[in-house]
């Protein structure tokens, strides 16, 4: 199989670059595999979803945030939690793995996520919470707090997406740190 | 598999690698002024830009320190360059500012951005235009509106030598710790701001710990501050000229730092500020 094109759209885009799975947080799965690239203002990434076992499917993603710099890989399980129906509702659990230069600094650690998906095949809303926690080789620990709204619009094996993240990273000991995203992806089904 | 394994890491590499900004030399921007831009990372993947203006030789070369410095926070949602004009006119007076940028220019979500730009200035990078520049025991931090709010929580973080608060009062979540704030501060204020009105900011300034000094600026109003107050022309007309203000503003910020920075005691440069034409100050 080979991917026939990817595409970014960028579009504009607030702040820092928020963290968590981007693919996964959709309410309703879609048998097919699903390959994907967004872009923001700051961020640029490609992903795909792969729903193999009916209401389940594993998600890969990598990210580059251009103006940070940083290098994000993440993986995930969703689960689709109801039947498919008008209102959707999945849970994810999944790592991020962080590549950060000038100092050499990595980090890891696990988020999750819920998602409310409402609408049908052609469009589609959805509502997320997500959360996890960033540990860092040189030492800092945070806690990345997110929620998203996104629309879907499906044609035929396309799919175009929009989608805004907003929340606060909780760093312990320090103030908080607001974040916020809007991003729009291009999909392909297969 | 190895070869592509190589390939991902060349290109990880080029993606990531690049270094952070930090300059050995800026650009002019005034006679005996120049600026440049640093960058430094900060909460483990952001890179925070910092605006640095400093006394320079004609060249953009920085004149030899250590010099006084301060950190300055822009008000919410106004771009740090409105402020530029404080930091070249104070720069010409022999002081080095540092102006964080913040996402959405709206330093609250952003706090210890201001942090980040202080330990820029106290440990620069090595070969930098800053090795050597700042004196670390003489920073101040200060902030217009939201930005001043914002300053108050950073000089409660230490490492800061002396506040000014432009239009502006600390948060009441704040309230506690102000008492023990152990710093001069100066509050400068417009006596005709329709945004932070004369009263508020003369409430919080009556929490402030000793020395403490209190400007309030005739005529002026809340954009007074920026590089322009066509912001107030039509709800809040402002009754100074803003040249004046502007002229003000800086007499008085460098007359108290001068003071707040004074190694036989610290104080607020009371005799300075009084000198400033038209100026009310209330000291303590």
């Amino acid at each position: 199989m080979s991917a026939r094109f990817v595409l970014v759209l960028l579009i504009s885009s607030s702040s820092a670059w928020a963290e968590g799975q981007w693919l996964t947080s959709r309410g309703r799965l879609l048998p097919q595999l699903r390959l994907e690239a967004w872009g923001g203002a700051r961020t640029v990434g490609v992903g795909a979803m792969l729903a193999n076992e009916g209401r389940a499917a594993w998600s890969a993603e990598v990210l580059y945030a251009f103006t940070d710099r940083v290098i994000e890989l993440r993986g995930a399980r969703v689960w689709q939690l109801t039947p498919t129906r008008f209102a959707t509702a999945s849970a994810n659990l999944g790592t991020s793995l962080f590549v950060v230069p000038n100092g050499f600094d990595a980090g890891v650690g696990p988020n999750g996520g819920v998602t409310l998906g409402l609408g049908g095949q052609t469009v589609s809303v959805d509502l997320g919470l997500q959360t996890g926690i960033d540990v860092f080789i040189l030492g800092t620990v945070r806690l990345p707090q997110r929620a998203s709204i996104g629309l879907t619009v499906r044609v035929a094996d396309f799919t175009i997406s929009a989608m805004a993240r907003a929340g606060a990273d909780i760093v312990p000991g320090h103030a908080f740190v607001g974040r916020g995203d809007l991003m729009v992806s291009v999909g392909w089904l297969h | 598999m190895r070869k592509k394994l190589w390939y991902f890491t060349v290109v990880a590499v080029c993606l990531s690698g690049c270094g952070l900004s930090a300059p050995q030399s800026g650009e002019g921007v005034l006679p005996g002024v120049g600026q440049a831009i640093f960058e430094k990372r900060a909460n483990a993947t952001d890179v925070v830009r910092v605006r640095i203006v400093f006394p320079s030789e004609a060249d953009g070369r920085p004149k030899t320190g250590p010099f006084p410095a301060m950190v300055y926070v822009q008000g919410g949602f106004v771009p740090p360059s409105r402020y530029a004009w404080q930091a070249e006119a104070l720069a010409a007076q022999g002081f080095v500012v540092a102006m964080p940028d913040h996402p959405l220019d709206l330093a609250f979500f952003s706090i210890e951005n201001g942090e980040v730009a202080r330990q820029l200035l106290v440990n620069p990078p090595r070969g930098s235009l800053l090795e050597g520049l700042v004196d670390a025991q003489r920073v101040a931090v200060a902030g217009h509106s939201l930005g001043g709010v914002v300053a108050f929580k950073l000089a409660l973080l230490g490492g800061f030598r002396a506040l000014v608060a432009q239009a502006s009062f600390s948060d009441s979540a704040d309230d506690a710790k102000i008492a023990s704030l152990d710093m001069p501060s100066l509050f400068l204020a417009g006596a005709i701001d329709c945004q932070a009105k004369l009263t508020q900011v003369e409430t919080g300034w009556e929490k402030m710990p000793s020395p403490t000094a209190l400007a309030v600026l005739p005529g002026m109003t809340h954009y007074g501050f920026t590089d322009t107050d066509a912001d107030d022309a039509t709800r809040c007309p402002p009754q100074a000229p803003i040249d004046a203000s502007h002229a003000r503003i800086i007499a008085a910020m460098t007359g108290f730092l001068t003071a707040a920075f004074d190694p036989r005691g610290a104080s607020v440069g009371e005799a300075a500020l009084h000198a400033i034409e038209g100026v009310e100050v209330t000291t303590r």
